[in-house]
């Protein structure tokens, strides 16, 4: 964790899922409160289901969850919705050790995007670059709680991220 | 004359000299296996780094063994996508660097098409086309079916974990070090691949010629770490020689699956494989055994041409046959094109 992220107030919520169709449900939920760009950390363990949730984000902008693949080999890949709105940055940390090694993914060109677009990165293993990410972010953790459930918590830190968590809950 | 080709695409750093008879006059791979093998997977930035200063000498020394000079190069060509963007780029730019100093010919290639043609290196005229070709590494798992050695067309390919990855990552659940692959066959052979039920996700789906490993994975984790617990178990030799016999029977499995699928649905009778997945035996011998119930040619490079490696680059004499030559402005393309074409 990064040391400023203390200073910044933020909102935390804990949602249960108990399957797939309960993940693709919130995620839906995720996508209409996001800002137009904004920094999703994914935390969990090998098999927790972090690009799981990426596809389930990517369905429910039309983007097709198939070409949502592990971005372990490349770092980095990008996706975009079928009319070009959305930009969905998935980055994967799990082989950095150091964050000097994010410029080889051509993470800062990834998300320089026109105004008319909206940008979203997502970012798997978020901990092995702490130091280098930015404490305004929804950070969210997966728990494994069972073979298809799963708990999510979900935290807004920032000024554009801290009423999201509960925005999320309200909405349906 | 002969070319120069150059493959930096991940890990390895290679540069070979090809006759235009497709003879291998020298094959230099310098693996970066040992440095990676602390972090348990790719570090890019130390391949980046490893591919800058290694790739001068892999080049003199590729030379040198093919008993050549520098300057009786005819053509250099280089592996432009897909892999990591940083590691592409240094192949990238030597590759212009020398074209541009000796006033020869450029030629871009593609990492997996260069995969395939390997078996052109291997077995000649065997390799006849239209050819299903399967690629299984560590970053990669597709399915393509070609009508020449340039042209690619994807059937299918993962929708989740490289065939590869999902051995480094169990093999990291096991405990196991880095590259995965080879520790987890080797612990397999004391165990029993009946002894886990593991999921085969898609294997049994005959609509489409995708895979997917990430639910293998999973399961494999459940049986090391189980949901409800606080913390992984700690297994016996014996069990996690289990796992890993009973995981690497579902992946391979899963793989052979859908080579027969793609052998059905296009009624394509010769097989291309690839990739650094084929080192494994148990996916040899399975395919080695659908291509005798398909009656199909199964056509697997010796190890040497199936990992990475820069021999394969003879395909850009294929380019150069075609006349396709790049200019200075070639460039990398990291990622994998999804475009499907369908399949009568």
């Amino acid at each position: 964790m990064s040391s400023n992220e203390s200073v910044e107030s933020s909102r935390t919520v804990t949602c249960e899922i108990k399957n797939l169709d309960d993940l693709h449900q919130l995620a839906s939920r995720i996508v209409k409160h996001l800002p137009q760009s904004a920094l999703v950390t994914l935390q969990g363990e090998l098999g927790a289901g972090k690009t799981t949730f990426v596809k389930a984000i990517a369905d429910s902008v039309e983007i097709d969850p198939a070409h949502v693949t592990s971005p372990t080999f490349n770092l980095i890949t990008i996706h975009e919705s079928p009319e070009n709105t959305i930009r969905l940055v998935h980055a994967d940390m799990y082989r950095v050790t150091d964050p000097d090694e994010l410029i080889e993914t051509g993470w800062d060109t990834a998300l320089v995007v026109p105004s008319e677009y909206r940008c979203w990165a997502f970012v798997e293993w978020p901990q092995k670059i702490a130091s280098a990410l930015p404490a305004h972010r929804l950070s969210i953790t997966l728990k494994v709680t069972g073979e298809s459930s799963r708990q999510l918590t979900i935290k807004g830190t920032g000024t554009n991220y801290e009423q999201i968590p509960m925005l999320i809950m309200q909405s349906s | 004359m002969p070319l120069l080709a150059i493959e930096t695409t991940c890990d390895e750093t290679a540069a070979a000299i090809i006759s235009q008879e497709r003879r291998i006059l020298s094959s230099v791979v310098a693996s970066q296996d040992e440095l990676h093998a602390r972090w348990r997977g790719v570090v890019p930035e130390i391949a980046s780094r490893a591919h800058v200063e290694r790739i001068i000498p892999i080049i003199d020394q590729a030379t040198n063994e093919a008993g050549i000079q520098q300057s009786q190069i005819e053509a250099v060509a280089v592996a432009i996508r897909p892999g990591l963007i940083g590691s592409l780029l240094i192949g990238l730019s030597a590759a212009k660097a020398i074209a541009s100093s000796l006033q020869v010919p450029l030629i871009g290639y593609d990492h997996l098409a260069a995969h395939l043609y390997a078996c052109r290196l291997a077995f000649g005229e065997e390799l006849q086309y239209p050819a299903i070709g399967l690629v299984a590494s560590g970053g990669h798992t597709s399915l393509f079916q070609q009508h020449s050695p340039i042209a690619l067309q994807a059937l299918g390919g993962t929708i989740d974990d490289a065939v590869g990855e999902a051995f480094d990552k169990v093999a990291s659940l096991l405990g196991l070090g880095y590259p995965g692959g080879p520790q987890i066959e080797q612990l397999a052979q004391n165990g029993n691949p009946r002894s886990h039920r593991l999921p085969r996700p898609l294997a049994n789906d005959s609509s489409r010629l995708d895979f997917s490993f990430s639910g293998l994975k999973t399961a494999v984790r459940y049986r090391v770490w189980p949901p409800q617990a606080q913390h992984a178990r700690s297994l016996t030799d014996q069990e996690r020689a289990d796992l890993a016999a009973s995981f690497q029977q579902a992946a391979v499995e899963s793989v052979v699956a859908k080579v027969g699928l793609a052998i059905q649905k296009t009624g394509y009778r010769v097989v291309t494989v690839g990739g650094g997945v084929t080192a494994n035996k148990v996916l040899r011998s399975a395919l080695e055994d659908l291509g005798k119930r398909h009656r199909a040619t199964i056509l697997i490079p010796p190890m040497n041409l199936c990992t990475d490696n820069a021999a394969m680059g003879a395909i850009a004499w294929e380019h150069i046959e075609r006349n396709d030559i790049a200019n200075l402005e070639l460039d990398a393309r990291p990622n994998i094109y999804r475009k499907k074409q369908p399949v009568r």
